[in-house]
């Protein structure tokens, strides 16, 4: 086995998995606050890349406009859906299952009756690769994985210092608690529906150029978003990113040896640790 | 019991006499067909209700029973077993998925169970790709030789039989306690109501009439491929169940005649329909939790107080 | 036994025994003392971090819940787990084990007073009805050995009643009773011996007259160590 071919794959697998570790993080993030999980997440990057095709390659305006308006337009679409059909029946997590399934379902088919099957695809921020010695990485994806360290910075940085972000903190603890002292439970939980699918949407539009994007790509964030969640456990950003590290590495190291089959070490190793660990290798039992 | 426990067994076996008179009212080959599948589909609904509706367990991948069970019913049929006893012994090996859905329920619960069983069926999607390719596996033309009317008077016994097996099972002791586990855990301890068994016994009861489904499904269509394990067929039995009334058992036929007709005939326009699923869920999820059944049983008593007037 | 949470010693080598048959114990001691967290080692929904259980010459302490309910030793919650979508008369069906006639159902719910809501769904009940249901299903089981968390808390006279004549009626005939509870009328007027936790220990245990003038049990409870 070839160190440098080895090395270069574990290489790529960082950088996606980073991304990867972004998009799980929008998960957990609504998982600890509002207790429920949003199986339409992995849709909100497929959106998120659609957002930035439009801007960036149907109207030719700036692909970074194109990441600006994924951002916001994701967030915006967040924010319905827990306006909508989330918080109505947030008090059962099933039941709010369910509903993002049917959510996923409509959304993918939306896509596929716009946008047609077929893969699409925008201009990258940065066109280019970088190069250390036998090793190299494409600019955007680097682009993407410093974005995606940035934002889980960023996270945590609002989590404990903002307002906002210490009142999800609390709501995620107890939400009485934090109603009986005045937080506006309903619009907190709006916001990190908004958050977190904004994550997805921006991982979604900035690797739009590299991996493409289709109604039926829904699936693999998903998967991402769920060992992150299930690896890295709740209330943990720095776990978040590990399992987004694990997840990119397996895919990536997986998917030479065995093309059609990465996503199968994926899935077992979900399954390995849910049942060694149910509440994830960093993870607390309490929410954030 | 649940939601009017009489209007739902007659209402059903209403259905399903009528459903035995349709041969004889057309021959029309596509009516027949469709039907064909909705039978299938609501048994489908059925079994997985057994394991949600009844027993609560939240196992939002019941097409891996389904896809298993359509597999296992190739291989038996390539080693020449007659018909009715490979898709016996197929159920049989779907029931074991059962087991491999059952591990992870013992230690987790809601959410988590959700990810973890949708993660193995993408699992058995990617293996059966890798495994068998795009064209699946065939099974001869000559091995299940019936006309459609045939077929559809398999289908229809089928799952009539089955839905009506999985709603007696519901109404015993067994069901009872089962309900009772939904509801919670902690009592249900309390009252020595073991559990892991439970939870077990319910998941390999809907395996196997899942697979009995699947089974039966490739049977018909003589073929099967990854695709029986696609997040679609999967999310058609559920929303079939939660339409239909979520713990009634025999509400999936009504969910299915409901959500698979309509498609059926605008099969050019598939994709608006597989939207129409998505948004069924939504909205009864939102608004008429116990499916149609509960809209029934609700404008029965409404009529009832309007007679005792 | 001991049982940490973390940092919290909740149950803290705190050992009891319960003598005789067909007696009424009472367990009593100011909030955060130990007594729920006592209930739930004995009755298996938590594992001590030492020590042992009991139940006649079976030790019991590995057992899970259900096993140990379905050796006679049952109990009730705090706030009432009723199975709320299930009817009245399902709740006392699913607990009823083999063995047991169907007419036990029809009995307890006339004696406790439930007849008229025997096919309301659990979950529509008034509280204490949810408690007498509660109460019922445990005797369902035909318990040798009734553990009673709190089961008068937040209850009307009327069915605190009945309540009251129910542990009675079971102790004569032959079971025996541990209750845990916060109303000193309804616990002297049943409880034939009574333990008293304190910060996870047993401070003293006697019968109602000692205890009551008992001077650790009076600063326990007004907050003096």
């Amino acid at each position: 086995m070839d160190p440098v071919l080895l090395g270069q794959l574990a290489l790529n697998g960082v950088v996606l998995g980073l991304v990867y570790g972004l998009v799980g993080l929008g998960l957990s993030l609504v998982l600890g606050v509002m207790g429920v999980l949003n199986i339409a997440h992995g849709a909100l990057y497929v959106i998120g890349g659609y957002f930035a095709f439009i801007v960036s390659a149907e109207l030719d305006l700036s692909p970074i406009l194109g990441v600006l308006v994924a951002v916001l337009g994701t967030f915006l679409v967040g924010v319905i859906i827990d306006r909508g059909i989330v918080s109505p029946v947030s008090n059962d997590p099933a039941r709010v299952m369910m509903i993002t399934f049917g959510l996923a379902i409509v959304l993918g088919q939306l896509a596929l009756l716009t946008f047609g099957g077929n893969p699409v695809t925008t201009r990258p921020i940065i066109a280019s690769s970088v190069v250390f010695g036998p090793f190299y990485v494409q600019s955007q994806t680097l682009l993407a994985s410093l974005v995606g360290v940035a934002v889980a910075g960023l996270t945590v940085v609002f989590l404990m210092r903002t307002k906002v972000g210490k009142s999800m903190r609390m709501v995620s603890q107890n939400v009485e608690a934090a109603q009986s002292i005045g937080i506006r439970t309903k619009r907190i939980m709006s916001i990190a529906l908004g958050l977190g699918s904004a994550f997805s949407g921006l991982a979604g539009a900035l690797l739009i150029p590299i991996y493409l994007d289709f109604p039926d790509a829904q699936w693999k964030p998903l998967t991402a978003a769920f060992v992150v969640v299930i690896v890295g456990g709740l209330g943990s950003v720095t776990g978040s990113m590990v399992g987004g590290l694990l997840f990119g590495i397996l895919e990536t190291v997986g998917s030479y040896f065995f093309p059609a089959g990465s996503d199968i070490f994926v899935l077992v190793l979900i399954i390995a640790i849910i049942l060694v660990r149910p509440t994830g290798l960093f993870g607390s039992k309490d929410r954030i | 019991m649940f939601w009017g426990m009489r209007i739902t067994w007659i209402t059903t076996l209403v259905i399903l006499v009528a459903l035995a008179f349709l041969p004889f009212l057309t021959t029309d080959q596509f009516v027949l067909s469709a039907m064909i599948t909705v039978l299938i589909f609501a048994l489908f609904g059925a079994s997985w209700d057994l394991s949600y509706g009844v027993a609560g367990l939240l196992n939002l991948g019941p097409g891996v029973s389904f896809g298993v069970g359509g597999f296992a019913l190739t291989y038996l049929a390539k080693s020449h077993y007659p018909p009715v006893v490979a898709v016996f012994f197929a159920a049989v090996i779907a029931a074991s998925t059962g087991i491999l859905i059952w591990i992870p329920s013992i230690r987790m619960s809601g959410a988590y169970l959700g990810i973890v069983t949708l993660a193995i069926l993408l699992l058995f999607s990617d293996i059966a790709l890798i495994w068998t390719g795009e064209e699946g596996v065939p099974i001869g033309i000559h091995y299940f030789n019936a006309t459609l009317q045939q077929s559809y008077y398999y289908a229809l016994i089928l799952s009539g039989v089955g839905m009506f097996a999985l709603y007696a099972l519901s109404g015993t002791r067994f069901g009872l306690q089962a309900r009772a586990m939904k509801d919670d855990e902690a009592a249900a301890k309390s009252i020595s109501i073991n559990i892991p068994i439970y939870k077990l016994a319910s998941l390999i009861v809907s395996s196997f009439f899942l697979g009995l489904a699947g089974a039966y499904y490739t049977l018909y269509i003589s073929n099967v491929n990854y695709t029986i394990f696609s997040i679609n067929t999967n999310f058609l039995g559920v929303v079939i169940s939660i339409l239909g009334g979520s713990g009634t058992i025999l509400g999936s036929i009504i969910g299915s005649l409901i959500v698979q007709l309509p498609s059926q005939y605008l099969v050019s326009y598939g994709s608006y329909s597989i939207i129409l699923y998505g948004a069924t869920m939504i909205l009864v999820m939102l608004f008429l939790r116990g499916g149609i059944l509960q809209g029934v049983e609700y404008l029965a008593s409404k009529l009832n107080r309007n007679k005792s007037k | 036994m001991t049982k940490r949470f973390g940092n919290l010693v909740a149950v803290d080598d705190c050992s009891l025994e319960l003598q005789e048959n067909a007696v009424i114990y009472g367990l009593i001691g100011p909030n955060g003392s130990g007594k729920t967290t006592l209930f739930n080692l004995i009755t298996g929904y938590l594992a001590p971090d030492s020590g042992k259980i009991y139940y006649g010459n079976t030790d019991i302490t590995k057992k899970s819940a259900a096993r140990i309910s379905s050796l006679g030793l049952v109990r009730t919650f705090q706030l009432s787990r009723v199975f709320s979508h299930l009817t009245v008369e399902q709740n006392l069906e699913v607990a009823r084990r083999k063995g047991i006639p169907r007419s036990k159902i029809n009995e307890i719910i006339s004696q406790f007073g439930l007849s008229n809501v025997r096919n309301v769904l659990a979950g529509g009940l008034s509280y204490g009805q949810k408690k007498l249901v509660d109460l019922g299903r445990a005797l369902m089981m035909d318990p040798q050995l009734l553990l009673l968390d709190e089961p008068t808390a937040g209850v009307e006279p009327s069915v605190i009643n009945t309540m009251i004549g129910q542990i009675r009626y079971a102790r004569s005939i032959g079971k025996s009773v541990l209750v845990i509870e916060h109303n000193m009328n309804v616990l002297m007027s049943l409880a034939e011996k009574i333990f008293v936790l304190n910060g996870g220990k047993k401070i003293v245990e006697g019968s109602p007259s000692e205890i009551s003038a008992n001077q650790q049990v009076i600063d326990a409870y007004l907050g003096r160590r």
